[in-house]
């Protein structure tokens, strides 16, 4: 059912245009790359000072506040993007132990969130208070961590898998590739197809 | 109380973020345009 689901996503006419074109899939995962820089400089910046191993000078709760915000709008980027990156090849991603693993992880993000975020991440102005972080926000802060470095990990290897084969033989073949856009009169070097996925 | 950066502050930082932006654009980029840069097929 689910890579029924995934069939069907993938052959709508929106993500096939998205697939063949040379340019809207790179940098579709460009924008991808550029939200998680974002999202994820926020993350660690937060986790960091919550662990008292970055701006000790400042408070946690102007640290944790003040990059909230900033840290959603990043998010947004990566999720949309990857929505988008998820559309364009379902079928590949169903097969992939990579993407699958992400999104185990994903879930435990969420797990972390239900479990911390009203304990640690809505108290930190008791923490400057208190004058210390307890350790319940440091566990919090290094479990954040953890996971979203394993995020980034699987969101590598997703690109390293390669899927069974023949699974895209009933896809449409790309029209434009970059390489072929931007060097027309070098026929020679261009190989049957360019675009590979790389999230 | 901190104050927000000056316009010229504000501008380096955008021409930071943008370049950064750029770099990673690029390197991606470069994944996908790998195989015309393969010396050895010039």
């Amino acid at each position: 059912m689910l890579l029924n689901l995934a069939l069907w996503i993938q052959a709508t006419g929106f993500f096939t245009y998205l697939r063949g074109s040379g340019y809207a899939y790179p940098s579709i995962l460009s924008l991808h790359m550029v939200g998680i820089a974002f999202f994820g400089g926020m993350i660690l910046m937060t986790d960091m000072r919550l662990l008292g191993l970055a701006m000790r000078n400042r408070p946690v709760s102007d640290v944790v506040d003040q990059l909230r915000v900033p840290k959603r709008y990043g998010f947004l980027l990566a999720a949309t993007m990857g929505v988008l990156m998820l559309g364009c090849k379902a079928e590949e991603y169903y097969y992939n132990a990579f993407f699958r693993a992400k999104m185990t992880l994903l879930i435990l993000v969420a797990v972390h969130a239900l479990i911390f975020r009203s304990r640690v991440y809505s108290q930190a102005a008791s923490f400057d208070k208190a004058g210390r972080v307890p350790a319940v926000a440091k566990t919090a802060a290094a479990l954040s961590l953890i996971l979203w470095i394993g995020i980034a990990c699987m969101g590598r290897g997703i690109g390293y898998i390669e899927p069974p084969f023949g699974i895209h033989a009933g896809l449409a073949a790309p029209q434009v590739t970059v390489a072929q856009a931007l060097v027309p009169a070098v026929p020679a070097l261009m190989p049957a197809s360019t675009t590979r996925s790389r999230p | 109380v901190m104050k927000d950066a000056p316009g010229g502050g504000k501008l380096v930082a955008c021409i930071s973020l943008c370049l950064w932006a750029a770099v990673l654009f690029g390197g991606i980029f470069i994944g996908f345009l790998n195989p015309t840069l393969d010396i050895h097929q010039v």
